[in-house]
């Protein structure tokens, strides 16, 4: 055993086997549940009110990915964590790359796999609601940075709470994700609502036109701006995020 | 080898827990005393850097343990009163956790769940507490560490248990470890000890070696206290008594008798007793 202090990704992937049979199952699951959906989707995209479903069907691996750093607080013992012997660099670097890139890559890159055939399929992609929004989410290309940080933030502050907490880990991590999910929703609806009202003002015979890929257009490039300010706002505050759970890693005390 | 250095500790609400400890605590098995709210699971998270202290510093064999450096860690492990972790059984948390301990003994191991009557395969959480304790301390004390902080070991355990845990502890304490058991049931673990250190109001008021009070101090049982005794207790119509040692008796250390008198207003006299040939 190398009891070095310097940064052992050895000692970093033993440390996250503690955690082993949550990861395990995760790491099974989450691949095979964003499959599932993004099939269902497809299928529930040609139905009349399919779109209702896959918006819906949208929440789960979302919500999987916003708890997903729960593992780190079940049936795990502070106790064992803390005396565990590796670096706090190892401990929090571990569960903070697991968290927010290694989680989301498993329930992002399937159902983007089964995007990216259905829409090389004709057959497939033709009138399907579910690849129509995929594309229209597309179209606001600038809003990419913003999207990834959104989706983020709740993830962090989940994984936050989980190592400030020393009772009721679980319960506050939730509840502050949750606090934080609400946050963000009123942050877009606002940003969206501000951008409508700009383009109504700036842009109104576009509105005159009834073309909607005109209208989507021009709602692109009103909010562009706005996503982008957005965008760098979102990571800076993850990147504190992640600075202060580094930090808590640190000097966190029974 | 612990050392204690001035340590002082206190709880957000301002709430003073340990005041200026200091000690030097050599390798053997030492026995933590103190009332309820003495502070002495905040002593043992100090000692295993879960806490750090306000003042003053704890190192084992020269090492800071608030450090928390692997090669400090590696030294030491804490058992609180209620362990948990992810795993289905003990025997796959240590698949995954031991690893990190380069002296974990396997086959020690099995021997002490065998003793105890366990195979390690039982599921954990529908473990009764008496029988998670056992498989935890079986668990502990084939880590070999350098020091082992036990936290109310018995609790919770049988009669039979209790003989088969002082067995297993004095067979794993070899040379150059550590093991400071706090416990409020003395006379499960009697006999173990080398050393004995008592907490009063998060004050360390007695850190000495068995030898040592044995050579100070006599712990007799008398119809009625003699001139000398410093400190009695009536029992069962007779009383147990601290007398001064002579060189013509030596007694077993009572323990309770021990604790009551140092939690007693007599305590003084009994300090001064065993400061007084040093």
């Amino acid at each position: 055993m190398d009891y070095s202090n310097k940064f052992s990704v050895n000692r970093a992937i033993k440390y996250g086997r503690l955690f082993s049979p949550w990861i395990q199952r995760q790491l099974l699951f989450y691949p095979l549940i964003s499959i599932f959906i993004s099939v269902l989707s497809i299928i529930l995209g040609y139905t009349t009110y399919g779109i209702a479903f896959t918006a819906l069907l949208s929440f789960i691996p979302a919500i999987l990915q916003y708890f997903g750093s729960l593992v780190f607080g079940m049936h795990t013992d502070r106790y064992i964590e803390t005396l565990v012997p590796a670096t706090w660099c190892e401990k929090a670097t571990f569960t903070v790359v697991y968290s927010l890139v290694v989680l989301p890559l498993l329930l992002n890159i399937p159902s983007q796999i089964i995007y990216w055939i259905a829409t090389r399929i004709p057959s497939v992609a033709e009138g399907n609601s579910w690849i129509e929004v995929h594309q229209l989410s597309k179209a606001l290309s600038s809003g990419w940075l913003w999207n990834i940080v959104q989706s983020l933030i709740p993830t962090a502050v989940c994984l936050l709470a989980l190592v400030i907490y020393s009772s009721r880990r679980i319960l506050m991590s939730v509840v502050w994700s949750i606090v934080s999910l609400i946050g963000i929703s009123i942050l877009g609806g606002i940003v969206g609502f501000m951008s409508a009202i700009k383009m109504v003002k700036e842009d109104i015979n576009t509105l005159n036109n009834n073309d909607p890929e005109a209208i989507i257009d021009s709602l692109a490039s009103s909010m562009q701006p706005s996503l982008i300010i957005l965008g760098i706002a979102g990571c800076v505050i993850l990147l504190v995020i992640v600075c202060i759970i580094f930090r808590k890693f640190r000097s966190r005390q029974v | 080898m612990i050392e204690l250095k001035d340590i002082s500790y206190r709880y957000r609400a301002g709430l003073e827990a340990l005041t200026g400890i200091t000690a030097s605590i050599p390798d053997g098995i030492h026995l933590l005393l103190g009332e309820n709210g003495a502070g002495k699971t905040t002593l043992l998270h100090i000692i295993s850097g879960l806490l750090f202290p306000n003042t003053g510093c704890c190192e084992i064999d020269g090492l800071k343990i608030a450090d928390r450096t692997p090669e400090t860690l590696s030294k030491v492990f804490f058992l609180a009163d209620n362990l948990d972790f992810p795993q289905l059984t003990v025997k796959k948390f240590a698949a995954v956790h031991s690893p990190f301990y380069s002296r974990f003994d396997n086959d020690l191991f099995e021997e002490n769940l065998r003793e105890f009557g366990l195979t390690g395969n039982e599921k954990f959480r529908s473990l009764s507490f008496g029988n998670k304790r056992k498989s935890l301390l079986a668990y502990s004390l084939a880590l070999s560490t350098d020091v082992l902080l036990l936290d109310e070991p018995a609790n919770g355990l049988d009669i039979g248990s209790k003989q088969i845990l002082r067995r297993m502890v004095a067979k794993c304490a070899v040379n150059f470890r550590t093991i400071i058991i706090s416990t409020h049931t003395v006379t499960d673990l009697e006999y173990l000890f080398d050393g004995v250190m008592m907490l009063k109001r998060g004050r360390l008021i007695l850190s000495e070696s068995v030898g040592k009070v044995q050579s100070e101090l006599s712990f007799i049982t008398a119809p009625v206290p003699p001139v000398e005794s410093v400190f009695s207790i009536q029992n069962l119509g007779a009383f147990r008594c601290i007398v001064p040692a002579d060189e013509s008796t030596e007694s077993e250390i009572d323990f309770v008798l021990l604790y009551l008198a140092l939690q007693s207003k007599d305590a003084d006299k009994v300090l001064n007793l065993l400061k007084s040939e040093e």
